[in-house]
């Protein structure tokens, strides 16, 4: 099936245009007739009489075999001359090395990752240069990790770094691996390295090769699958931080399990001791000392025996954010109706001091006629600032008996209340807003309130002493000091976000400010999604913050996969499949373009001659 | 058909500037005086001859019979009046522009004459080439009789040049002026060389298109004769158009040589150039140089 083909055939039935060409050149042509004066002068130029045949004789001429050396080359091109021949493709191996938390395990003195990356590498130098070669890591999510030949593969193969404590994604890789080895036939050949947990559940295509290399075998394992923190109330002792942890024992026999909660200088903070028995998962309960709930970075809890995979013997988790309060007042009086409109939130504490005093973080901070000169972090209300620039508005003169002729009642801050009644005898309206401001309460001239979110927190400026209107006399005032209050206490428990778990991506909403993410391992690389922050790469187990600006936001991530860590199933047994032989492809050299080219040079060649000829023969 | 003949005022008007500028040469040239070659009872003496018997006894030179005691009597040359004939080839072969530019070359010329108050007769060269007016026009009033004249003028086969000019040439000698393309078979150039013997003042026209002085070159065509209608197959050629220019070359000359032979003038023209650029030439009796062939 190899040789010379015509691929369209048909296209050849365009020779027969030759001879219509030829016809062309021995039929005689119609003279144009010319109507002159006299044709006394033209007599002795008169041609013979003609014959009465329509044909003559056919007489060679350059320009006839310039047009049917034209015209054979583009018919004979579009016959599509090629040469065909029969090639067998090279192969396509796709290497899939597991590289989930149960590769972790120690086999002896290495792990089950190292001695599958050792018996791939082995398998790689076996494979012949032509190889094709695509590696493949089942991680938290399917990598393509090379593609190349078997060497190159080797040398980053060899460079991977150990898998982290994260659930694999075996399935999907192999998956991944079979559709794209699928178009090369039998040419395509899957071989994974694995302790095969997974891959006893894939089922191979017909059309692509499949080998397993197992390695691991059967252990006992406990684990931690989760942890978790609460605050319990006590009116006696106080708060206390109590941590839940879910022990599992993945073995036929009953062990015994110590697990502890450490604060992040190692220092125990809470002990228990249990016995599980056999497949028997358990939660059990450590009583933390009250002043764990100080602790604003992770703790940690573990198993303290160990075992083949110490991955998931660990746990993070963050002390939850108390219902108490921390209010920092920069006043002038501790009886002014603002500290009484604190403290009717039981749950507040006041603290008060003073402009010289050093800044004090606190989740809310209340300055009365008085404008800081630098934004502490978190929630700040402002009440009275004096006539001047104040946190990027400007304060303007005093105006006496504004009217208040609008308020934003859907603002959080003005929730439950109404200002329609409010009587102000004087205030000091701003005239200048910056762009993300919103003035949240308007007399008919300028605003009276301000509303401002930034990175740092949100702000609130009211342009007047509350004790210079009849405000502190209605509920709303009161009404409205707690919803400030309520919504520094949201602001400040957002900054302790949820757990995420091992293997997923992060996500956390984004300001313009350049935000950092520091990991167990060190930063993580973080890319903008819209208006979301978000890891490029999937998380591995342990505490991270987020910096953003002054903002930090404390979030942890925990391996949470029974499936991983039960460890009692040995390895599956090796398998191999090969699937047919691959058929010789046909590879297809073509001539078309060569023609077309020689046809195009042919009428170049004729038009050059015709151009000459009228140069020759011009009179 | 009569030609469509356009003469508006614009034309006149510069014939008559033209004939003022002219106005010393016409007066000696085509038009006006003329020293007639013909001897005859002027004023001006050119020579003695015996005394023949009818000879009219005034011109007896006594004092010469005195000496010799042999009669003789004086030759003057005669000063006369001469007709201006013009003679137009009406021949098919004209049809179109050339005999188009041929009637607007006779209005020209008829107007200068006509002005400078000299006897004009209009002639054709088909038979019996009688005139076109019972009487020759004279003076300025038969200027429109002139145009009358030539718009009912028109192209007719068959055409004798030959015979047209033998013709003119038996009668009184005068002034002729032979319009034509030349493009007929026959000894034309021997009837103006007759004619030229006969004492008139020939001056020959020759009317030539652009294509038939430079023929386009090209394939293969049948040419058809406008006055015959015989066909000519020829091939466009170098080689054709070559031998054509050669025989149109000798055609032209020989009318030259003829046209000088006979003492006359002889241009060339053609409906590409202006009427006064053709009048001036033909006045100041031009001679056209000969074709190279």
């Amino acid at each position: 099936m190899s040789g010379f083909v015509w691929l369209a055939p048909v296209g050849l039935a365009a020779l027969g245009a030759l001879g219509l060409l030829v016809l062309l050149y021995i039929l005689r042509a119609t003279p144009q007739r010319r109507r002159v004066s006299s044709t006394l002068l033209w007599r002795p130029e008169a041609r013979p009489p003609v014959a009465s045949t329509p044909f003559r004789r056919l007489v060679s001429e350059p320009a006839l075999w310039f047009e049917l050396a034209a015209l054979a080359a583009a018919a004979t091109a579009l016959g599509q001359p090629a040469t065909r021949t029969l090639r067998r493709p090279a192969a396509q191996v796709a290497v899939v090395l597991d590289a989930s938390a149960s590769m972790l395990t120690v086999e002896g003195s290495a792990r089950r990752f190292d001695l599958a990356r050792r018996a791939a590498l082995a398998r790689l130098a076996t494979l012949s240069n032509d190889t094709e070669v695509w590696l493949f890591e089942a991680r938290a999510r399917p990598t393509l990790v090379a593609h190349g030949t078997p060497a190159a593969v080797r040398v980053a193969l060899a460079s991977r770094p150990a898998p982290s404590a994260v659930e694999g994604s075996l399935g999907a890789t192999l998956s991944l691996a079979f559709q794209r080895l699928a178009p090369f036939g039998g040419a395509g050949r899957v071989e994974v390295f694995s302790d095969g947990l997974e891959g006893r559940t894939i089922a191979p295509p017909a059309e692509v090769g499949f080998q397993l290399f197992a390695f691991g075998e059967a252990h006992d394992n406990h684990a931690l699958l989760r942890a978790e923190a609460a605050i319990e109330h006590d009116p006696a002792a106080g708060d206390q931080l109590v941590v839940v942890a879910l022990a599992a024992n993945f073995s036929s026999a009953t062990e015994g399990m110590t697990v502890v909660v450490e604060d992040p200088e190692g220092r125990t903070l809470s002990r228990v001791t249990a016995r599980l028995g056999p497949d028997a998962r358990q939660p059990l309960r450590l009583a933390c000392p009250r002043g764990a709930l100080e602790t604003a970075a992770p703790l940690r809890v573990r198993v303290l025996e160990g075992d083949a995979l110490g991955a998931d013997d660990v746990q993070w988790l963050r002390v939850p954010p108390p219902r108490r309060l921390d209010v920092r007042l920069y006043g002038r009086s501790h009886e002014s109706p603002v500290v009484r409109a604190l403290l009717s939130d039981p749950e507040v504490r006041v603290r008060a001091l003073s402009l010289a005093s050093p800044a004090d973080e606190a989740p809310l901070s209340v300055f009365e006629g008085q404008c800081p000169p630098r934004r502490p972090a978190g929630d700040l209300l402002v009440f009275g600032p004096p006539e001047g620039p104040c946190l990027g508005t400007v304060v303007g003169p005093r105006l006496v008996a504004p009217a208040v002729t609008a308020f934003d009642g859907a603002d959080p801050r003005l929730r439950f209340l109404s200002l329609d009644d409010l009587v102000i005898d004087e205030a000091r309206p701003f005239t200048h807003l910056p762009g993300t401001a919103q003035g949240l309460l308007r007399s008919d001239r300028a605003a009276l309130m301000v509303g401002d979110a930034g990175p740092d927190g949100h702000t609130t400026l009211v342009g007047f002493d509350p004790a210079m209107s009849d405000w502190p006399h209605h509920h709303a005032f009161v009404i409205f000091v707690r919803n400030v209050i309520e919504e520094a206490r949201r602001h400040r428990d957002l900054a302790v976000a949820r757990s995420v778990a091992a293997g997923a991506v992060f996500e956390a909403p984004r300001t313009h400010n350049a935000a950092v993410l520091v990991g167990p391992d060190g930063a993580v690389q973080l890319a903008a999604a819209g208006a979301t922050w978000r890891t490029e790469d999937t998380l591995t187990p342990g505490p991270y913050t987020l910096r953003e600006g002054s903002r930090s936001l404390h979030f942890v991530s925990n391996l949470r996969s029974a499936q991983e860590s039960d460890l009692r199933a040995p390895a599956a047994t090796p398998v191999r499949r090969d699937a047919r032989p691959p058929q010789p492809q046909p590879q297809v050299a073509a001539y078309a373009g060569w023609l077309l080219a020689l046809a195009a040079l042919a009428v170049s060649g004729e038009l050059l001659f015709l151009r000459g000829r009228d140069a020759r023969e011009a009179p | 058909m009569p030609a469509e003949l356009s003469l508006g005022p614009g034309f006149f008007e510069g014939l008559e500037t033209l004939r003022r500028r002219l106005a010393p040469r016409v007066s000696s040239g085509l038009v006006g005086s003329h020293m007639s070659t013909r001897r005859g009872q002027g004023h001006a003496f050119e020579a003695h001859r015996a005394y023949a018997p009818g000879d009219d006894l005034r011109r007896l030179d006594w004092s010469t019979l005195a000496r010799s005691d042999e009669p003789m009597v004086k030759v003057f040359r005669a000063d006369e009046d001469v007709e201006v004939r013009v003679l137009i080839d009406c021949s098919a072969s004209l049809e179109g522009a050339k005999f188009e530019h041929i009637l607007r070359l006779t209005a020209g010329l008829g107007y200068l004459a006509l002005s400078a108050g000299e006897r004009l007769s209009l002639r054709r060269t088909a038979a019996p080439f009688t005139p076109c007016s019972a009487r020759p026009l004279r003076g300025r009033e038969g200027v429109s009789s002139l145009v009358s004249l030539l718009r009912s003028l028109d192209v007719a086969a068959p055409s004798a040049c030959h015979d047209a000019v033998m013709a003119l040439a038996a009668m009184r000698p005068g002034v002729m002026v032979l319009l034509t393309d030349g493009l007929e078979e026959g000894p034309l150039t021997t009837a103006i060389a007759h004619a030229g013997a006969r004492g008139h003042d020939v001056r020959v026209v020759q009317v030539l298109s652009h294509d038939e002085l430079s023929p386009p070159p090209g394939d293969v065509v049948e040419l058809e004769d406008a006055e015959t209608g015989a066909c000519v197959t020829v091939t466009l050629d170098a080689a054709t158009l070559g031998g054509y220019l050669s025989r149109l070359a000798g055609l032209c000359n020989g009318l030259r040589r003829a046209a000088l032979g006979a003492g006359g003038a002889y241009l060339r023209s053609g409906p590409g150039e202006a009427i006064d650029a053709a009048l001036v030439r033909l006045i100041d009796r031009a001679i056209d140089p000969e074709v190279a062939s």
